[in-house]
């Protein structure tokens, strides 16, 4: 067994938006082949902490190291370089509406790097596999449900083999049993090795794949037990 | 294998999807409009030629002058670098006779100029020439006045100074009047291109912003940006420098003294204008685009 590691780390973090302090003192590790789950009601701050660890809003405080890149004190130019290292899944999948899903993918790899055709078409291939869609890579965005636009998203952010997985509210804009079907991929992908960070407001998952929590509220991050934050979204 | 883009109906128009057609009319129009402004600056400057050209430098010979001489004289005066020749090569200088000037005269002054005729009074032979239009400066003039009448039998050169001069500044205030025309129509060019390119661009903040989410560099990003910007100027400027041609020609057809093509130099160069605009202005407009929102946070972007 590979010895486990942190692959992204919050420490004494203070985050503000427009002049709003959102969180006074974030500190929350996750380690590489970890399932952890965001978990707070809509507006609690989840998303604010998901953008600071890719690098998409500047911290006012703290010490932030997510694969291995100190990201507070990143230069602009290194902050792709962070981006490749890590899969970042949004709620309204932010895909290329102009291009096909392999195009969308293909992009991708050139972007971050990749050149030969057939390595490109192999790992495309692969990973739709991975997330069940293989038979959709030339149909264009709008004519896949929400719930294969999501897997395309999914399949774009393992592209790179990444350290971890950003998932913000991925299940947000899907019905009960397709936000299932995407937790499971999220828990598929985790087997694999890849850390999973996914912000939520669905407690139920905590039934369905039980992982350590944290529970954002009031200006804080809490590590805490997944039974307190049924109960707590639940009230 | 699957043609996607062939199955999806034809009316449905992608949320996001850059505006083409739009910004390409917007480019041809601005870049035509610059077009005309230089096809007017390049028939300011054929008047300008032609009002030059036309103006005769009068040759007066001494009234001794016999046959022989005045032939030589003739001779010499078409051998002058600033003689201006037509299209066929042909110098372009012309005698007239004493006799033939005092029947002009008659028939414009009437009996007054019976009076002055009277006596050793007559009016001398002359030769008109015209001249390279280059030389309707006033040293220049100075000199060739003064290397015509260094010819035997020259008694007096002459040419309308104070006509040249009118022109001249004539023409020199409807160059500046035509330069800050020129500024205005480069500048609403340019605010036209700009506007249209950022239009379209702002459609694209989010695939932009995607982009950067997967770490694509900005220098990735910005490439196709730019290319479709430099391919987008290249087509607008084609067809603006192809209108502007049309317009020409037509111009030229209508009225026979208004052939730009006569210039064509100027007309080449003119496309080379257009072209080398179209592209700038839209690469430029393009690039400051694309870095705003390469640097915007994403908040801003809605």
């Amino acid at each position: 067994m590979t010895k486990s590691f942190s692959v992204a780390s919050m420490q004494e973090v203070l985050l503000a938006q427009e002049s709003r302090t959102i969180f006074e003192n974030v500190n929350l590790e996750v380690a590489s082949g970890e399932f952890v789950y965001l978990i707070g009601k809509t507006g609690s701050g989840k998303s604010t902490i998901l953008k600071a660890l890719y690098a998409d809003l500047p911290i006012e405080n703290g010490k932030i190291v997510v694969a291995g890149y100190r990201v507070n004190q990143l230069e602009p130019a290194q902050i792709p370089f962070l981006r490749r290292k890590i899969g970042i899944v949004f709620q309204d999948f932010q895909l290329f509406t102009d291009r096909s899903v392999f195009e969308n993918l293909a992009f991708v790899m050139r972007a971050t790097g990749w050149t030969d055709k057939i390595a490109i078409q192999h790992q495309i291939d692969q990973i739709l596999k991975q997330v069940g869609i293989d038979d959709l890579i030339y149909k264009m965005p709008h004519q896949l449900s929400g719930g294969e636009q999501q897997r395309v998203a999914i399949a774009r952010a393992l592209l790179n083999n990444p350290l971890i997985v950003l998932a913000d509210e991925p299940t947000g804009n899907l019905d009960p049993t397709i936000a299932s079907d995407i937790l499971n991929v999220f828990v598929e992908i985790n087997k694999t090795g890849t850390a999973v960070l996914m912000a939520t407001h669905h407690h139920n998952f905590l039934k369905k794949h039980p992982a350590r929590v944290f529970y954002c509220e009031k200006g804080e991050v809490k590590d805490i037990d997944r039974d307190l934050v049924i109960q707590k979204m639940t009230d | 294998m699957q043609f996607p883009s062939i199955n999806r109906p034809f009316s449905k128009k992608r949320i996001g999807s850059y505006p083409y057609i739009g910004v390409l009319v917007n480019i041809t129009l601005a870049l035509f409009i610059t077009g005309l402004l230089g096809l007017i600056m390049i028939y300011t400057y054929q008047f300008s030629i032609r009002a030059k050209e036309n103006v005769e430098v009068e040759i007066y010979l001494r009234k001794d002058v016999n046959e022989n001489q005045r032939l030589s004289i003739r001779k010499k005066l078409t051998q002058l670098d600033f003689l201006l020749k037509d299209k066929e090569g042909k110098p372009r200088i012309r005698f007239m006779a004493s006799e033939e000037a005092t029947q002009m005269m008659r028939q414009e002054v009437g009996v007054e100029f019976e009076e002055f005729l009277v006596g050793e009074n007559r009016l001398p032979d002359a030769y008109y020439i015209n001249v390279e239009a280059t030389y309707y400066q006033k040293n220049k003039m100075a000199a060739l006045k003064k290397q015509i009448e260094g010819l035997e039998g020259v008694y007096e050169v002459d040419f309308k100074n104070k006509y040249i001069e009118e022109i001249t500044k004539n023409l020199q205030i409807i160059s500046y009047i035509f330069s800050v025309f020129a500024f205005i129509f480069f500048a609403a060019s340019v605010i036209l291109i700009d506007s249209g390119v950022r239009l379209a661009l702002f459609s694209q903040r989010f695939l932009i912003r995607s982009m950067q989410l997967v770490g694509a560099t900005p220098f990735f990003i910005k490439k196709p940006f730019l290319r479709r910007a430099i391919i987008h100027g290249i087509i607008g400027s084609i067809i603006a420098y192809i209108l502007v041609l049309i317009l020409a020609k037509g111009f030229a057809l209508w009225i026979p003294e208004l052939n730009a093509f006569d210039y064509i130099g100027s007309v080449i160069g003119l496309g080379f204008v257009i072209l080398i605009l179209g592209v700038s202005i839209n690469m430029v407009s393009a690039y400051i685009a694309i870095s705003k929102y390469l640097y915007m946070r994403l908040d801003d972007l809605y």
